[in-house]
């Protein structure tokens, strides 16, 4: 059981957590520091090194929570019974509009990042890829879908969604690209890899 | 990097499932994902978790393998599993 005092140091932990993901959607990680981070968490600058020493760690930490809801998504929209890729691609989906404007700024900036906090983003990746082919194998073999090479099947999907998240300000200015255009790209995506629309 | 993910406390996986739960001296509660560890839930060597996590990223990306086996280094080497340990 948890003392009052760790109680106190989770939740100042998600606060500025919290409100350093806010201030990434808002102005970007790069342009985002930790003395702005504490006081939008409304704690002292000393407070916010004592939970993360390095401004790295915060970002790690943003990330980190993406990843718990990716894990949580996919845990809750697919199942054993249900293997279809396109279940996947909803859940993934539903995360990215969840996360829609820190997630295009890590997107933008990922390569001036840290090397760490790109290779943790990369094993995300990394992760999808591996679920989205899981359910992709059994669309394979019931013929719905054709072959296709598991980095490649991953590669075009993150490819054509980060290019929609990136100029997001010409898709849909001052609304979520992923809420406006996602049934139309996921359509899209599932009649470009579908035997069934390619022998029509 | 304190321990804050709700992954695989070796390779950072997020969708894997948990396949052994260890207790360590300092009381931190480490999970494990069935990458990382044998069949008795006990976690595999470095070595061999960074080849695996080096193979995950080219398998599932296609990165170039040196690329891949920095990176792969980079992240295990910041997680809780490696970070006090190598």
């Amino acid at each position: 059981m948890k003392t009052t005092r760790q109680t106190q140091k989770t939740l100042t932990r998600k606060k500025l957590v919290t409100a350093a993901m806010k201030l990434f959607a808002k102005q970007g990680i790069i342009a985002t520091n930790t003395a702005a981070i504490a006081k939008s968490a409304g704690v002292s600058h000393g407070t916010l090194f004592l939970h993360f020493p390095c401004r790295d760690d915060i970002i790690f930490a943003v990330l980190s929570r993406f990843g718990r809801s990716l894990c949580t998504a996919f845990k809750l929209h697919t199942s054993k019974n249900i293997k279809s890729l396109k279940c996947v691609l909803k859940a993934h989906l539903r995360v990215i509009e969840e996360f829609e404007d820190f997630y295009t700024h890590l997107v933008m900036e990922i390569s001036l990042l840290a090397p760490k906090l790109k290779s943790f983003f990369f094993m995300l990746h990394a992760s999808v890829s591996y679920r989205m082919f899981v359910n992709a194998q059994q669309d394979m073999q019931e013929g719905k879908i054709r072959p296709i090479s598991r980095p490649l099947l991953f590669n075009t999907w993150i490819a054509l969604i980060h290019y929609y998240l990136v100029h997001k300000d010409i898709f849909s200015p001052k609304k979520s690209v992923i809420k406006e255009k996602s049934p139309e790209l996921l359509t899209h995506f599932m009649n470009l890899i579908s035997l069934e629309t390619r022998n029509n | 990097m304190k321990k804050n993910y709700c992954g695989c406390d070796s390779c950072g996986t997020p969708v894997e499932t948990i396949n052994s739960i260890v207790e360590n001296h300092l009381e931190d509660i480490f999970h494990y994902c069935h990458h990382c560890t044998d069949s008795q839930g006990r976690l595999l060597p470095f070595e061999r978790i960074l080849e695996n996590t080096t193979k995950f990223y080219i398998d599932t990306q296609d990165l170039n393998p040196v690329a891949a086996k920095t990176m792969a280094k980079q992240m295990l080497l910041e997680m809780p599993a490696w970070k006090r340990n190598i």
